[in-house]
C-alpha cells in the first residue's frame, strides 16, 4: 500500500471484486471519500 | 489494526486533552487573580510555565514517534498532524498568559484606571472561545468549529475599542500613560488567545473532514464548493 502511495498519481481501491473508490492518490491517502476505503487504509479491516 | 498504534493514538488524545484542561485552568486563574489583585497567584503562573513547555515537547516527540514508526494515513494522519498543531497553539496560549500575568502584576500601581472592565470582558470572551475550541476538539463538531471561527471578529472589535480608548485617554491624561500602555498590551495578548482558539477550531475541521479552511481557503465559512460533504474523492 505504501508503494502505491509513493509511485502512483491515481489510486483505485477494490474490495472483493467491487470498485469502492477511484481518486487522486493524495486524496485517497489523506481524506478518502468512502468509509470503507478509510477503514481499509488505516488498517481497521483487511 | 495494530494494538500498539491504537494505544499510542489514545495516549496522544489523552495528553492533548490534559494539556488543554491545564491551560484552561490557568487562564481562569490569571483573569481571576488580576480582578482580585492576587499578585502571588500571577507570579506562580509565570513560574509554572516551564511545566507547560516540557509537556509540549513530550507531546511533540510522541507525535513524531507515531509518524516515524506507524506512518499513519487518512484520519489517523490528520489526527497526529492536528495534535501537533493544537499542541503548539496551547503552548503559545500559555506563553501569552505569562505576559498577561506579568502585566497584571505591574498594573497594581495604576488601580485608578478603569479600562479593566473592557479587558475583563475581552478575557471572558477569549476564555469562552478557548473552552469552545476544546469542546469542538472533543466532539469533532465542524459546524461548532465554524461558528467559533466567526466569533473571532467580535474579539478583534473589542481589541480595537480598547486601543482607541487607550489612545484617546492618553491624549488627555499623561498620568495614566503607564497603565494605558499595559492595558493596550493586555488587549493585544487577549486578542491573540482568540486567534489561537480559532486555529484550534480550524484544526478540528481539518481533523474531522480533511479540509484546510485557513486563510483564503475558508470555503466552509463562506459556504463554497468545499463545503461539508463535497469531497470529490467520494
Amino acid at each position: 500500500m505504501q508503494q502505491a502511495a509513493r509511485i502512483s498519481d491515481m489510486t483505485a481501491f477494490f474490495y472483493e471484486g467491487e470498485l469502492v473508490e477511484y481518486a487522486d492518490t493524495k486524496m485517497i491517502f489523506t481524506r478518502p471519500g468512502k468509509q470503507r476505503t478509510e477503514d481499509y487504509i488505516t488498517g481497521r479491516f483487511g | 489494526m495494530n494494538k500498539i498504534f491504537t494505544r499510542e493514538l489514545e495516549g496522544l488524545k489523552e495528553s492533548i486533552l490534559m494539556l488543554a484542561a491545564e491551560i484552561e485552568n490557568r487562564m481562569e486563574t490569571v483573569f481571576l487573580a488580576i480582578s482580585n489583585h492576587e499578585n502571588q497567584k500571577l507570579v506562580e503562573i509565570m513560574e509554572a510555565d516551564r511545566e507547560i513547555d516540557a509537556r509540549e515537547v513530550e507531546i511533540e516527540e510522541e507525535c513524531l514517534k507515531v509518524l516515524a514508526l506507524h506512518q499513519p494515513v487518512a484520519r489517523d494522519l490528520r489526527f497526529v498532524v492536528a495534535v501537533m498543531k493544537i499542541n503548539n497553539d496551547l503552548e503559545r496560549v500559555a506563553d501569552i498568559l505569562v505576559n498577561i500575568a506579568d502585566r497584571g502584576c505591574r498594573l497594581e500601581k495604576y488601580r485608578e484606571c478603569d479600562l479593566i472592565e473592557k479587558i475583563r470582558a475581552m478575557g471572558n470572551l477569549a476564555m469562552e472561545m478557548l473552552r469552545e475550541s476544546l469542546a469542538c476538539l472533543i466532539s469533532l463538531d465542524v459546524d461548532r468549529a465554524v461558528a467559533l471561527i466567526k466569533r473571532d471578529d467580535e474579539l478583534d472589535a473589542m481589541n480595537v475599542d480598547v486601543i482607541q480608548s487607550a489612545i484617546s485617554r492618553a491624549e488627555h491624561s499623561s498620568d495614566e500613560v503607564g497603565a494605558l500602555f499595559l492595558y493596550h498590551s493586555m488587549a493585544r495578548d487577549i486578542e491573540r488567545i482568540g486567534d489561537h482558539a480559532t486555529n484550534i477550531a480550524e484544526d478540528v475541521a481539518y481533523l474531522a473532514d480533511g479540509w484546510i479552511i485557513r486563510h483564503g481557503n475558508k470555503n466552509y465559512v463562506m459556504g463554497g464548493e468545499h463545503a461539508k460533504g463535497a469531497n470529490p474523492g467520494g
